[in-house]
């Protein structure tokens, strides 16, 4: 079963007002992917990509990105779900909230989850007293960064796939006998797979691209929080080849999330 | 309905001819644009107070701190800054040609600090080098960083930090939250903060503030030699540095 699909193709020749903006935009957001692309030092690329500093940055990142996926998609399809079908009271207030840190500054997310998880924080001193767990200069630390900032792309995907999603269809199911739990995994989370895929694709790019967060929170240690993104900031100030280098890795892997996404950008 | 797109269209050839135009040179008038380092950031606030009581051409002194290196390259990179004050005087090696011979204003030392409570008990810079301790510098590549391997080094130590922070004021703010067990700052970071203390170190790391005026502007000319005089001299010291 998939999602209800959209219309079929229906394809119409652009007015101006819209041809001449779109091109615009194409141009804005292309050329300076394309700049990069010029001034990238092919000759040295790939002893630039094994090196040791980007080889522990591809490291970090490639433990980061999945787990924070992966909790991204356990705690935030929950909540798109709470969202989308719970009889709650303060909904908008409540999605206003969880999906704040889409345009919090991730600095400012990380500086506040050093307020909260930090070793002195309102929840971390009790994390480093009771159980001497302490996040920050951790990878675990990195994950949670990454985490705060990822898990709102999939709970505002997950929503709004369910939402679009024709509730009766799961009324029928109960009615035919199937319990809640059936329910939601033969009906509701198939009429939701290309929501799914978008969530995690979503998450996984976002967690890639993470910076501010991770570096205000979980700091700066190289093969521990030091993610690409970290290492490219670094690498712009005193080795800008390096930077390019792994600009563009970071641009290949993100393309290819994204084309995954198949147009499942929004659900239909 | 032409009339939107229009607007648009103007509104982007506008901006971007406005970047084209930014380059410009006596078009900013009464106005200064200073680059100092994280370190410097209150001092360079007196000092322009100073500067623009004593002159009469500059009426607006605009300060951006950061990363000794970052705005250096960002002064490469065709950033429009009329003066840069680093905080040691090899970066200013990568302005050559686009800025006059540095002079060196003041110097300032690396200092060890720790929260107020001290929670790892460090008493001294063999302290650092316990593994268990969390330890807070800057990447080698600013000047603070480079001032705190030194530091190490002098002291027959090679810790390891437990994060690179890109400038002074983000080590001293993880000392200050009492995340980092210890961070490596300068003398004058941590006389500011009420809530770090510093370690005693036998002669600590001496580095050199340096200024020097990028482009041909007299306004920017006269700053640094605002900076090299007494009057200067005494601000610096009331924040800490010693004299150049």
């Amino acid at each position: 079963m998939s999602e209800p699909s959209a219309p079929g193709p229906h394809r119409t020749r652009p007015p101006l007002v819209v041809a001449i903006p779109a091109v615009i935009a194409v141009l804005f957001l292309t050329l300076p992917l394309i700049a990069v692309l010029q001034r990238l030092p092919w000759g040295d690329a790939w002893e630039i990509l094994r090196s040791e500093r980007t080889t522990d940055a591809l490291r970090v990142t490639l433990t980061v990105v999945p787990i924070t996926t992966a909790i991204a998609v356990l705690l935030g399809v929950p909540l798109g779900w709470v969202l989308a079908r719970a009889p709650i009271r303060g909904r908008t207030f409540l999605r206003a909230i969880v999906l704040l840190p889409m345009v919090l500054p991730p600095v400012v997310g990380g500086t506040a989850l050093l307020f909260a998880l930090g070793r002195r924080g309102l929840v971390g001193q009790w994390l480093d007293q009771w159980f001497g767990i302490t996040l920050p200069f951790t990878t675990a630390g990195a994950v949670v960064a990454t985490t705060f900032v990822a898990l709102p792309f999939v709970v505002i995907t997950i929503e709004g796939g369910l939402r679009a999603v024709d509730p009766r269809t799961e009324e029928m199911a109960a009615t035919l006998g199937a319990s809640p739990a059936t329910t939601l995994r033969t009906v509701t989370l198939p009429a939701i797979s290309g929501s799914l895929r978008a969530a995690i694709a979503l998450a996984a790019a976002r967690a890639l691209g993470e910076f501010g967060a991770t570096i205000a929170f979980a700091g700066n240690k190289p093969g521990t929080t030091r993610t690409l993104p970290l290492e490219v900031f670094r690498a712009l100030e005193e080795d800008p080849a390096t930077a390019l280098v792994i600009s563009v890795l970071l641009i290949a892997v993100s393309l290819l999330v994204l084309i995954a996404l198949r147009g499942r950008w929004w659900p239909q | 309905m032409p009339p939107p797109v229009l607007r648009i269209l103007a509104v982007l050839v506008a901006s971007t001819s406005a970047v084209a135009c930014g380059g410009g040179d006596d078009d900013r008038g009464g106005s200064l644009t200073v680059f100092a380092a994280s370190s410097l950031t209150n001092v360079a606030d007196s000092l322009a107070d100073a500067f623009m009581d004593s002159s009469s051409e500059v009426d607006h002194l605009e300060l951006q701190t950061g990363g000794s290196d970052s705005l250096a390259r960002l002064i490469v990179d065709g950033a429009p800054a009329d003066v840069l004050l680093t905080a040691d005087l090899s970066t200013m090696d990568l302005l050559a040609g686009l800025a006059d011979d540095p002079v060196v204003v003041a110097h300032n030392r690396a200092a060890i600090v720790v929260p107020r409570d001290n929670p790892a008990d460090i008493e001294s810079v063999t302290d650092l080098a316990d593994p268990t301790i969390t330890l807070a510098v800057c990447e080698p590549v600013v000047p603070c960083g480079d001032a705190a391997l030194e530091l190490f080094r002098r002291s027959g130590i090679d810790p390891t930090p437990d994060t690179l922070e890109p400038n002074v004021r983000s080590v001293l703010t993880k000392v200050e939250l009492g995340e980092v067990d210890a961070g490596v700052v300068y003398r004058t970071d941590a006389g500011r903060s009420p809530s770090v203390r510093s370690l005693p170190v036998d002669d600590p790391p001496r580095r050199p503030v340096a200024a020097a005026a990028v482009g041909d502007r007299d306004a920017a000319a006269a700053f640094v030699e605002f900076l090299g005089s007494d009057d200067a001299a005494a601000i610096f010291a009331m924040h800490g540095f010693e004299e150049r």
